[in-house]
């Protein structure tokens, strides 16, 4: 479980983050949603160390990662596997050696125990024949499994995902939100998803916190979201006309 | 101020740099690697270079020795000193400056804005020191054989021109060679070699490494880091010359 408290973050005057708390909650997919702009990368930031909060704590089972030591911190990061948004696939690399990479630094497997791993791992995000490739010559959904197997390929026990279905068309990011929530129960991780896609929140939102302005606006999961009276999140939720008449149909 | 500031990240950096690799196995195949990328590659451009600076220079001298006062040995003894003295060490770290060192700046600049660095960091790697410090140790290592390759070519290059246009005999060429030799500039042009190979990669990389933004940003860095590059080399060169000459 990770679990933020009071969290601050400004940039000189301008503030991005204010007073936000919140349990990601072990086993569950969770998910950070809100507009662009609303704070949901750098809260992320904050939480996996690139940037670090003006105050609050961010507490990984009960350890404040920013009191931890530059050692605890390396073998915390171990734990951590990370989607990113246009997959930062090592592009000097093929796809074997992308999700071979981790094992390659922190593990002592020799390297058929590691071959054995990263095919477990990209037949686990269902790609096959593509570990010779390079990530220029695969589709933007491809990269992103390539981006799930190399998050998942040292047994993490926390996965973040920013933005997993952008670029992606509808089938596909249905497909890698199932992926994503397949993995998150199948190995109990905490997982959290940062989105503005409304599919991926009715999808797989078992915990949702929604930003606005940087602040906590509203927190639930995929049930309580379709009942919200939130303005700002009834606003979000259903921006599109098709989206109201959703809504009122449901009312 | 901005100055300044640049300098202490600087030194941030180098001290993050420098730090404990990860795994001893994999940093040594990283700097072979980077020895090859970074030192092997550049031998055709340094041994083009070295023999037509020394061709050039042999040419030079023997046109301003042709009066039969200056006895015509001094083309090979010029020859040896300005190029064991300055162009080697100096003319050759300002083309590997732009070879080597816009590669680093565009390599690591593009890393960064495409989250790739963002990715090593989030593994608990740390980034600088798995991407930059081979590379550093690599070109500090290379780079006094690829002086000493640059010496002797640019020596057989003015050895050439000098003698097949006529201009000097092989016998006054090597006596100028061998004449009133001082080991210790060699020396000298080792320890710039050195601290240059340490500037062409660890400036560039600083530059590369903290780019923000995207494209235009990557190339304004790129182009940042030989012009900052290029004007320490040329400032260092000046104060060790006064420091180990005089």
């Amino acid at each position: 479980m990770i679990e933020i408290n009071h969290i601050n973050k400004s940039f000189g005057e301008r503030v991005v983050l204010s007073d936000i708390s919140f349990q990601f909650e072990k086993g569950k997919n969770n998910l950070i949603i809100g507009a662009s702009g609303s704070g949901k990368t750098t809260i992320t930031k904050c939480i996996v160390g690139l940037q670090e909060p003006d105050s609050g704590e961010v507490l990984f089972e009960g350890q404040n990662f920013w009191e931890m030591g530059r050692k605890e911190k390396a073998a915390l990061r171990q734990n951590i596997g990370f989607l990113f948004q246009g997959g930062a696939l090592f592009d000097s690399m093929t796809v074997e050696e992308n999700v071979k990479f981790a094992l390659r630094v922190f593990s002592n497997q020799t390297e058929k125990e590691m071959i054995d791993r990263v095919d477990f791992c990209l037949d686990r995000v269902n790609l096959h024949g593509v570990k010779s490739l390079y990530p220029d010559e695969i589709s933007g959904g491809m990269k992103k499994r390539v981006g799930i197997a190399r998050a998942i390929s040292m047994n993490p026990k926390y996965l973040f995902c920013d933005e997993p279905n952008s670029g992606l068309d509808p089938q596909t990011a249905i497909l890698i939100d199932q992926l994503i929530s397949e993995i998150t129960y199948e190995y109990d991780i905490t997982t959290i998803v940062i989105t503005h896609d409304m599919n991926s929140v009715l999808e797989i939102g078992d915990n949702i916190m929604f930003l606005y302005n940087g602040h906590k606006w509203w927190d639930g999961n995929k049930e309580a979201i379709l009942h919200t009276e939130n303005k700002e999140l009834v606003d979000f939720i259903y921006a599109s006309k098709f989206m109201k008449d959703i809504r009122e149909k449901t009312h | 101020m901005k100055f300044l500031y640049s300098i202490g990240e600087y030194t941030i950096f180098l001290n993050k740099v420098f730090s404990r690799p990860e795994k001893w196995k994999l940093f040594r195949k990283n700097v072979l690697n980077e020895m090859i990328t970074l030192g092997v590659s550049s031998v055709p451009i340094v041994a083009i270079i070295s023999i037509f600076m020394g061709a050039a220079l042999s040419i030079q001298t023997a046109a301003n020795t042709g009066g039969g006062i200056i006895p015509l040995y001094t083309v090979g003894f010029a020859v040896r000193e300005s190029v064991i003295l300055e162009f080697s060490p100096t003319i050759v770290a300002l083309i590997l400056v732009g070879k080597i060192g816009s590669s680093i700046s565009s390599q690591l600049g593009t890393m960064r804005v495409t989250e790739q660095i963002d990715a090593i960091e989030i593994m608990g790697i740390n980034s600088a020191s798995f991407l930059v410090q081979p590379k550093i140790i690599a070109l500090v290592l290379l780079n006094p054989i690829l002086i000493t390759l640059s010496i002797f070519l640019s020596i057989a290059g003015g050895f050439v021109a000098g003698v097949g246009s006529g201009h000097i005999t092989p016998y006054d060429y090597e006596y100028g060679l061998q004449y009133d030799f001082i080991p210790f500039h060699y020396t000298y042009s080792m320890i710039k070699s050195l601290v240059f190979g340490f500037i062409i990669t660890s400036v560039p990389a600083y530059f590369g490494y903290y780019v923000k933004g995207g494209s235009v940003e990557v190339a304004k860095s790129s182009t940042q880091a030989v012009v900052q590059s290029s004007i320490a080399i040329l400032i260092i060169n000046y104060l060790l010359t006064q420091l180990l000459l005089l």
